[in-house]
C-alpha cells in the first residue's frame, strides 16, 4: 500500500472516529429541588463561608438559585458555637471573627447543623493536618512532543506525614485566579494515587501529583502560581474522587452517571434528603513566580 | 407449552453505557451464586395460504424468572478492580413478552415479519430504593422485517430490503444538578436506576443481486451484490452520556456517541468454483 492512501484512510478514520459525537437535545425527567450545601471550613485565619443553593434541573446553565433564610451554625468539641450569618440574603453564609479569632484548629471536630425550611440537617468533619509545601520549581517545556509553543511546567514538593493514611486535595491558582475545571480536581492518599498507599507512607508526593499543578497552556514567564495543599477526612476524599469521576464521564468508555456521597443528613430520616458536602480542611500553600531564581533544567 | 430451567455459572457486569468489549465476565464464587432461570412458554403455529404453505405464523408468549441476578453498585468501578464482588449486589429478575412471526414463502414478493413485545426487569436490594427497574437490555419493541423482491421479468436481478427497530435501551442519567466550588455536579434524585430511555434504533438496509449469466460448460457460479447499509443515515445512538462543555462548564450537555452514523454503501463479487 502506498503510504499516501494510508496516510488517507488514517485520516478518513479519524475524521469518522470524531463525527460520532452530537450534542442532543434529552428530555430529562427533573426531580424534586434540594438543598445543596458547598461547604469548606479551614484553619485559616479570617472569615469562613458556607454556600447553600438549590438543586437545579440538568439543563438548567443559569447560576444555581440561593437558599436563603437558613440557620447555619458549626460547633466544635471544644463547646464553641460560631453562627454563619447572610444579611444579604444572597445564599453565602459568614461567619466573621471577633478580634484575632480563628475558627478552625487542627485536630478538633465540626458539627455543622443547618435549619432549612422546617428540616435540621447535620453534618460532622475533623480538620486533619496538612504538610507544607516545601517549593515550587520551574522547567521550561513544550506544550506536547508535536507542539512548538514552550510554556513553563511547574512542580510543586511536599512529604506525607509517616505511620498513618492521610488524604490530600491540590488546588492551584494563575495569577490568583483559582484553575477549577473539572480536570483541575487532583486528590492524593499519602502522596499518590492508589488506594494502597502503605509503600508510599512518609515519603515525598509522587511526580504526577507534583506537577499536576499545571493549565494545559502551561504558565508564562513572571506568571504568579500559587499551590495550597488541603487536608481531607477519608469521606471528603472520597466525595472528590467520585465528584471529578461525575464530571470527567464520557466517550467509549462512558459510566452510567451515579450519585456522589453526601455527609449532609438530614435528622429526619423521611424528611428530603440534600447534597453536597461539608469539608474541613487545613490548608498550607506557597506562592512562586516564574523567575530566573524559580527555573531550573531538568532532562526529563 | 414447555418449561425449562437453565443455570449459568458465569455473569456478565457491565457498567459502561454502550455494550463495548469492555463488558466483564465474572464466574461464580462464594460470594457470586449461579444464575437461576426457569421459563415457560407456550405457542401457537400454522401455515395457511396458496396450496396452505404460502404463510407460515406463529404467536408464543412466555414468562421467565430469574434468581441471582447480579448488578453493580452505585458509582462502582469495574475496569481493573480487586475487589470486584464488593462492588456488586444479586438480586431477582423476571421476563415476559410475546413473539409474533409471519412468513411468506412463495410469491414474487416475499419474506418475514417478526414483531417481540417485552419486558425485562430486575430488582436488586440497595439498587433504585430496593424497586424494580428495567435492566439495561430492555427493549419495549424489537420488529425485524426482510422483503425479497423476486422480479419475474428480469431474471438475473433480485432484490431485498430489511428494516429493523428497536426501543432504545434504558440508563441511568441525572435529573439534576449542582454546584460545589463552582463545578456542576450531575445528581439524580432518590438515586433511580435506568431512568432514562437512549432515542430508538431504526435502521434501512437494501441489497440488489445480479446473478451473473448462466452457460452451457460453464462451471464457475458468479454474483454481484450491491448494498447500501443505513439507507437513510440514521445517527443511532450506541450511548448517550453527560457531560459539561468543554469551553464553559457551567453548560452541562447530552452527548450522543454513535458508530457508522452514516450511509455505508458496498459491492461484494461473490463466485464459487
Amino acid at each position: 500500500m502506498k503510504p499516501t492512501l494510508l496516510v488517507f484512510l488514517l485520516a478518513i478514520a479519524v475524521i469518522g472516529l470524531n463525527s460520532c459525537t452530537t450534542v442532543i437535545d434529552a428530555k430529562l425527567d427533573t426531580g424534586p429541588i434540594q438543598l445543596s450545601v458547598d461547604g469548606l471550613l479551614t484553619d485559616q485565619p479570617g472569615s469562613q463561608s458556607i454556600r447553600l443553593t438549590q438543586t437545579a434541573a440538568y439543563f438548567d446553565n443559569s447560576t444555581p438559585p440561593a437558599a436563603t433564610s437558613a440557620t447555619v451554625t458549626v460547633s466544635d468539641n471544644t463547646g464553641k458555637t460560631y453562627k454563619f450569618l447572610d444579611p444579604a440574603n444572597t445564599g453565602n453564609y459568614v461567619w466573621q471573627p471577633t478580634g484575632n479569632d480563628t475558627l478552625g484548629h487542627i485536630g478538633r471536630t465540626y458539627q455543622l447543623t443547618i435549619t432549612y425550611q422546617g428540616e435540621t440537617y447535620k453534618a460532622t468533619s475533623k480538620i486533619n493536618p496538612v504538610p507544607l509545601v516545601d517549593s515550587i520549581i520551574f522547567v521550561k517545556r513544550k506544550l506536547s512532543p508535536l507542539s512548538k509553543t514552550e510554556g513553563y511546567r511547574a512542580e510543586f514538593y511536599a512529604t506525607d506525614f509517616p505511620n498513618r493514611v492521610d488524604y490530600y486535595r491540590v488546588r492551584f491558582y494563575q495569577n490568583g485566579e483559582l484553575q477549577n475545571k473539572p480536570r483541575n480536581i487532583i486528590t492524593s492518599q499519602d502522596g499518590v494515587f492508589g488506594s494502597n498507599s502503605s509503600v508510599a507512607d512518609g515519603l515525598a508526593f509522587i511526580v504526577p501529583i507534583r506537577r499536576s499543578v499545571n493549565p494545559d497552556s502551561l504558565y508564562a514567564l513572571n506568571d504568579v502560581v500559587k499551590v495550597e495543599v488541603h487536608s481531607l477526612t477519608a469521606d471528603a476524599f472520597r466525595f472528590w474522587q467520585q465528584l471529578r469521576t461525575q464530571v470527567t464521564n464520557g466517550g467509549l468508555f462512558a459510566t452510567p452517571s451515579a450519585n456522589v456521597p453526601t455527609n449532609i443528613i438530614n435528622t429526619n430520616a423521611a424528611g428530603r434528603p440534600a447534597t453536597g458536602f461539608f469539608i474541613t480542611s487545613a490548608i498550607r500553600s506557597r506562592t512562586a513566580s516564574v523567575v530566573q531564581a524559580n527555573i531550573r533544567v531538568r532532562e526529563d | 407449552m414447555s418449561y425449562n430451567r437453565l443455570a449459568q455459572y458465569i455473569h456478565l457486569i457491565s457498567n459502561t453505557t454502550a455494550s463495548t468489549p469492555l463488558d466483564i465476565w465474572t464466574p461464580s464464587t462464594n460470594n457470586i451464586k449461579p444464575q437461576l432461570a426457569d421459563q415457560i412458554a407456550g405457542g401457537y403455529f400454522k401455515n395457511f395460504g396458496h396450496t396452505g404453505q404460502e404463510f407460515e405464523a406463529s404467536v408464543e408468549v412466555y414468562y421467565k424468572w430469574l434468581q441471582n441476578q447480579i448488578d453493580y453498585i452505585d458509582g462502582a468501578s469495574l475496569i481493573l478492580n480487586k475487589y470486584l464482588e464488593g462492588d456488586l449486589l444479586s438480586g431477582k429478575g423476571r421476563a415476559y413478552g410475546a413473539e409474533f412471526f409471519i412468513k411468506r414463502n412463495t410469491g414474487v414478493v416475499n419474506g418475514w415479519i417478526s414483531y417481540t413485545l417485552a419486558k425485562t426487569e430486575r430488582q436488586v436490594n440497595g439498587i433504585n430504593n430496593d424497586n424494580w427497574y428495567p435492566t439495561r437490555f430492555d427493549k419495549r419493541h424489537t420488529l425485524t422485517s426482510v422483503l425479497l423482491f423476486d422480479p419475474p421479468h428480469a431474471k438475473r436481478w433480485n432484490f431485498s430490503a430489511t428494516f429493523t427497530f428497536a426501543t432504545g435501551t434504558p440508563g441511568t442519567f441525572p435529573t439534576n444538578r449542582f454546584e460545589y466550588e463552582g463545578i456542576v455536579v450531575p445528581q439524580n434524585y432518590g438515586n433511580t436506576r435506568n431512568n432514562y430511555r437512549i432515542p430508538a434504533y431504526h435502521r434501512l438496509d437494501l441489497a440488489a443481486t445480479l446473478q451473473g449469466r448462466k452457460r452451457p460448460g460453464k462451471r464457475k457460479e458468479d454474483n454481484w451484490v450491491f448494498s447500501v447499509y443505513n439507507a437513510y443515515a440514521r445517527k443511532n445512538a450506541f450511548s448517550v452520556y453527560f457531560q459539561p462543555n468543554t469551553d464553559n462548564p457551567r453548560i452541562t450537555e447530552a452527548i450522543r456517541y454513535s458508530v457508522f452514523a452514516t450511509i455505508i454503501p458496498s459491492v461484494t463479487y461473490n463466485f464459487k468454483f
